[in-house]
């Protein structure tokens, strides 16, 4: 349990600008119920050259009893998120790093926000959980990909 | 927010920020707590005994470098462990005493970071050599021994008795050292005796009392009292003493699922521990058991007793009761340790922070007040950048490129 205290610790120290490499990506990370630090809620920045960039992107994390020895469960909430390895109904990310068998108990929930961009630069397509996404990178369309990611976070169903 | 949670990062604003990468080298990876019963991995990594010992039981990989790993590969590193101890003995210290140094130079600070990847000491001290060396007359009264792992013990040992006695002196007969005092008083008289009997001289009984002084018998390591020197030197003692005397049997692990109930009952009460709960229960309390038992009789510089790692068991049990509520209906070792710990003070649930049997809820019950302000003082920072963000968040597109 200590070692979730010890990380909002740091977290606390990255955001208030100790560490420089998450100030383009992180716009929030903090526990939701201001004293139980095993449910987190994130925001983050779209990264530049994505169909993402400009948006605030919301997540939320559940730290799990035994973490970090499991993976924390992230998810894209509340907003749907249009992207090829998010299930758009419910916000799950197909992401290895936060399946057992891939995740390390060596990194930490900055750790895994930058894995989470990574994966908005680099669609896998190949691994879709939202297959209409998935085709239009399939195929190469570029500006179709990015309208309909646009299309869908200006209040498009 | 308290004094348990330590980060590397408390160095920063001190005269030597460099020294923040010795204290994350001397943390574990797993638990960023510092290492505890360190082992070493064959592909070169160091962990908690229990932090890697549990996480192996899920996935069979070095958490660092990914590299299949298994938990019989583990061996035990006393030298990590009794550097980590020792620099845990004087950390606070260190960065008080390092603090203090950088309010005494009035001038504006260095900038060491932008020069150093924080082993280029050279560099520094090229550089800026007269203001590190002011800084050193003010770390080392403070007796901060930059030196340590260059001292051999023995070296140590004449140096720190030489300075205790300053008035040791030679008996001009037997050419031992000894107090003044007890040379005139005492010795010489026996001494000369014993010579002129022809017998070899030896300890007296009113010698003995002022044997810790002697430093034959100091160099002899044989003392029963605790001397400065013997505090001082104590984890170089350690380790110089240490091996692994595998008098203790590796408990091994155990496939429940050819057992009968009886059977598993009759192997955990072989053990000593409680046979309550459902076989679930039963068969994760013998796991942690197993774990908590290799890592401290396999692994550890200075196992504790069966009956501590009991103890440890059922703090254990009882955490992940607590952290697993609402199920009241805990079984006997929960509501032992709940029991115990109504009324348990502050001191005690920080104690217990520091070890494994840290009790989430009650911490929570007692600091949700801090959490709360440590909350807010983190969102007043985020606040300035996130508010006009959220206007323009989901929904509302922004105009980009
Ligand atoms: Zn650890
Ligand atoms: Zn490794
Ligand atoms: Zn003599």
């Amino acid at each position: 349990m200590s070692r979730i205290v010890k990380e909002y610790k740091k977290i606390k120290k990255v955001l208030e600008g100790h560490g420089e490499a998450f100030e383009n990506l992180i716009v929030q990370l903090a526990p939701v119920n201001e004293y139980d630090l095993l449910s987190w809620k994130a925001t983050i920045r779209g990264p530049s050259d994505t169909p993402y960039n400009g948006f605030s992107i919301g997540l939320t994390i559940k730290i799990p009893s035994d973490y970090p020895i499991s993976p924390p469960m992230v998810k894209f909430e509340p907003y749907k998120m249009p992207h090829c390895n998010v299930n758009f109904q419910t916000g799950e990310i197909c992401l290895d790093i936060l399946t057992r068998q891939h995740w390390s108990p060596a990194w930490d929930l900055l750790h895994v926000l930058k894995a989470i961009e990574q994966l908005l630069q680099e669609p896998v397509p190949e691994s879709p959980l939202n297959v209409d996404i998935a085709n239009i990178l399939k195929e190469g369309d570029r500006t179709a990909y990015t309208g309909l990611v646009r299309y869908y976070f200006c209040g498009g169903t | 927010m308290n004094q348990n949670v330590t980060d590397a990062s408390e160095f920063s604003k001190t005269s030597l920020p460099q020294l923040g990468q010795l204290d994350t080298l001397l943390r574990c990876h797993i638990c960023k707590d510092f290492l505890k019963i360190p082992v070493l991995t064959p592909c070169g990594h160091t962990f908690c005994s229990l932090c890697i010992r549990e996480y192996l039981t899920k996935e069979p990989k070095c958490p660092l470098c990914l590299n299949e790993l298994r938990e019989s590969s583990l061996r035990s590193e006393f030298l990590v462990n009794e550097i980590v101890e020792s620099y845990k003995s004087s950390r606070k210290q260190l960065l008080e005493s390092l603090k203090e140094a950088t309010l005494t130079v009035d001038a504006p600070p260095i900038d060491i970071t932008s020069e150093s990847d924080g082993d280029d000491d050279i560099q520094i001290v090229a550089t800026n050599k007269k203001r590190i060396q002011f800084r050193q007359d003010i770390v080392e009264p403070n007796k901060v021994n930059k030196r340590v792992p260059k001292n051999t013990s023995t070296f140590n040992n004449v140096k720190k008795c030489s300075k205790t006695t300053e008035n040791l002196a030679q008996c001009p007969i037997c050419q031992e050292l000894f107090p003044l005092k007890v040379l005139e008083r005492t010795h010489l008289d026996e001494c000369l005796t014993l010579q002129s009997l022809g017998k070899a001289p030896k300890k007296s009984a009113s010698l003995k009392d002022a044997s810790s002084s002697k430093i034959s018998d100091i160099l002899s390591k044989k003392q029963k009292t605790t001397s400065p020197y013997e505090k001082e030197n104590f984890h170089v003692n350690r380790y110089m003493f240490s091996a692994n005397s595998g008098d203790r049997q590796r408990l091994p692990k155990t496939n429940f699922t050819s057992m009968s109930l009886n059977q598993i009952k009759h192997k955990l009460s072989s053990l000593g521990l409680p046979t309550n709960g459902s076989r679930q229960n039963m068969m994760v309390r013998y796991n942690h058991y197993e774990m908590l038992w290799n890592s401290n009789f396999c692994d550890a510089i200075a196992p504790v007793s069966e009956s501590e790692l009991k103890r440890q068991l059922a703090s254990w049990e009882a955490s992940q009761k607590t952290s697993n509520l609402p199920s009241s209906n805990g079984n006997t070792i929960a509501s032992l340790m709940k029991r115990s710990n109504n009324g348990s003070s502050y001191q005690r649930l920080l104690m217990d922070f520091k070890t494994d049997k840290f009790e989430r809820k009650l911490w929570i019950d007692m600091f949700g007040r801090e959490f709360k302000s440590l909350i807010k003082e983190a969102k007043r920072g985020m606040l300035s950048t996130a508010k006009h963000e959220e206007k323009s968040s989901q929904g509302k597109a922004q105009e980009t490129v």
